[in-house]
C-alpha cells in the first residue's frame, strides 16, 4: 500500500467512522453558561487570593512594625487617622498621588459606595492615578503604589494580554488593586476591604455595609445573595451593574468584601 | 484544491464574523476531530464544549480563532485519558467471534487510535481535516519540519497495521 493509498483509506475511513459515531455537538447556550459560570468562579478565586495575600501581608507589617519597635514611622502616607496605613512598598516612594477634592467623589464623603462595577466614583478600567484620587477625596492621600512584576488574577487571558504588572494601594484596610501591560499604564481592576478602620462606611447604594452579616443584605437584595457551602460566611451579592463577594465570619470575626479583574483585559 | 470536509469550507483561512457563525461552523467538526483523537463519544463532546468556551472567553482578543479552536481541542482531546482508560467501546458491529464482520473504517480508527498521541493527531488534522502541513503547524504552534517527520513515520506505522 503506498502513500497515495493509505491517505485515501484514512480520509475515507476516519470520515466514515466520524460520521457513524452518533456524536452530540456542544449547543451555544451551554457553552455561553459555562463560560459565565466560569467567570463567576474566577471572580471568586481572586477575591479568595487577595484575602489570602492581604492576610500574609498583614501578618508580615505586623511582624516589621514590632521588630522596628517604636522608631518606626510611617513614610510617603498621610493618613487621615491615627491608625498607621500600610502600603506594598510605603518606605521606597517618596511621592503621593494628591486628592481630588471635588471631583470624582460621591457628594457625601461619609460614605464610599461599594459597586460591582467600580468604586466610588471610579469606574473599572480608570486610569491608576484617577482611581486613586477618588478614593483619596474619602480616605486622605496615599503613596504613590510601586509597581510590581505579576498579576493578581486568576486565569491565563491575563498574561496572554500581556498585562503582568500589577500595583496595590492600601487605606486602612481598602485595597485598590491595579493592572496593566506596563508600570505607565496600569487600570483599577479590583478593590478588596478587610477589616476596614477608615472614616467612611463601605456600602452598596442600597445600604448594606462591609460588616453586616448575611440577613442583612438578603433583607435588602433578597435572592440576589446566593451563600458559598464551602466557605461558612461568604456570599455573593449580584448587584445590578456586578457582582462583589462579601463574607461576614461570626466565629472569626472577619468583615470583608470585594471583587476583583474586572473587566478582563 | 484541498477537499472538503463534510460539506465545510477551509476554517482556518475565513475570518468569523460572529462567535455565532464560528460556532455553527465548527461545532460538528470539532467533534468529529475529539473524536478520532480520543475514540470515546463522551469525552469528545466534553472536550468540544471545553474547547468552545475558551474560545467564547477570549473572543475579540484571537486573530485566528479557527486555529485557535482547533488547538484547543486538539491540546483538550490529547490531554483527556485514552478510550481504553475511560472504557468506552467504539460503536461497532460485532467481530468475527459474533459472527457479523467488523466494519473497515473500525479497522482504521483502531490503528490510528494505537499511535502515539501526538502523532494520531497529526494523522487527524491532515487525512480528516485535509489540513496543508503549514496550517496543522499553526494549529499545533510546532514547526512544519516536525509535522512533516511526525506524519511520515506514522504512515509508516499504519502502513504495517493496515496492509
Amino acid at each position: 500500500m503506498d502513500d497515495l493509498q493509505i491517505a485515501e483509506r484514512l480520509r475515507t475511513d476516519l470520515t466514515r467512522a466520524a460520521d457513524t459515531a452518533l456524536l452530540v455537538p456542544p449547543e451555544l447556550e451551554a457553552v455561553q453558561a459555562s463560560a459565565a459560570a466560569r467567570r463567576r468562579r474566577s471572580v471568586l478565586a481572586g477575591v479568595l487570593a487577595a484575602a489570602a495575600a492581604l492576610v500574609l501581608l498583614a501578618g508580615a507589617v505586623a511582624v516589621v512594625a514590632r521588630d522596628d519597635g517604636r522608631d518606626r514611622t510611617t513614610t510617603g502616607i498621610q493618613p487621615p487617622t491615627t491608625r498607621p496605613v500600610t502600603t506594598p512598598t510605603p518606605s521606597t516612594v517618596p511621592s503621593t498621588v494628591p486628592s481630588a477634592a471635588g471631583s470624582g467623589g460621591d457628594g457625601d464623603t461619609s460614605s464610599l459606595t461599594l459597586r460591582g462595577d467600580g468604586l466610588g466614583a471610579v469606574d473599572f478600567g480608570a486610569p491608576m492615578d484617577q482611581a486613586i484620587a477618588a478614593v483619596a477625596t474619602h480616605l486622605g492621600d496615599v503613596a504613590r503604589p510601586q509597581p510590581k512584576a505579576g498579576t493578581p488574577c486568576p486565569g491565563d487571558q491575563w498574561v496572554e494580554a500581556g498585562w503582568d504588572t500589577f500595583a496595590t494601594v492600601v487605606w486602612q484596610g481598602l485595597t485598590l488593586v491595579f493592572a496593566g501591560p506596563d508600570a505607565s499604564s496600569l487600570h483599577f481592576v479590583g478593590w478588596f476591604a478587610l477589616d476596614f478602620d477608615g472614616p467612611v462606611n463601605l456600602a452598596t447604594v442600597e445600604g448594606p455595609r462591609v460588616g453586616d452579616p448575611v440577613a442583612v443584605w438578603r433583607a435588602t437584595y433578597g435572592s440576589r445573595v446566593v451563600e458559598f457551602p464551602e466557605v461558612p460566611g461568604m456570599f455573593r451579592v449580584a448587584l445590578p451593574e456586578g457582582e462583589i463577594v462579601v463574607n461576614h465570619s461570626e466565629v472569626g470575626g472577619d468583615a470583608s468584601a470585594g471583587t476583583l479583574c474586572v473587566p478582563e483585559p | 484544491m484541498r477537499a472538503q470536509v463534510s460539506g465545510q469550507p477551509p476554517a482556518l483561512t475565513l475570518a468569523a464574523e460572529t462567535f455565532e457563525e464560528l460556532f455553527a461552523r465548527e461545532r460538528g467538526p470539532m467533534v468529529r476531530v475529539a473524536y478520532l483523537i480520543t475514540g470515546s463519544r463522551a469525552v469528545a463532546e466534553e472536550v468540544t464544549h471545553d474547547a468552545f468556551v475558551r474560545v467564547y472567553q477570549r473572543w475579540g482578543r484571537i486573530e485566528r480563532p479557527g486555529a485557535y479552536l482547533r488547538r484547543c481541542v486538539v491540546n483538550g482531546a490529547l490531554g483527556t485519558r485514552s478510550r481504553r482508560e475511560h472504557g468506552e467501546r467504539l460503536t461497532r458491529s460485532l467481530g468475527p467471534w459474533g459472527g457479523a464482520e467488523t466494519a473497515d473504517h473500525d479497522h482504521t480508527l483502531d490503528a490510528v487510535l494505537r499511535l502515539p498521541p501526538r502523532p494520531r493527531a497529526l494523522v487527524v488534522l491532515r487525512f480528516y481535516e485535509q489540513l496543508s502541513v503549514d496550517e496543522i503547524a499553526e494549529v499545533l504552534q510546532i514547526p512544519a519540519g516536525t509535522v512533516k517527520s511526525g506524519l511520515h513515520r506514522a504512515l509508516a506505522q499504519l502502513r504495517e497495521v493496515l496492509a
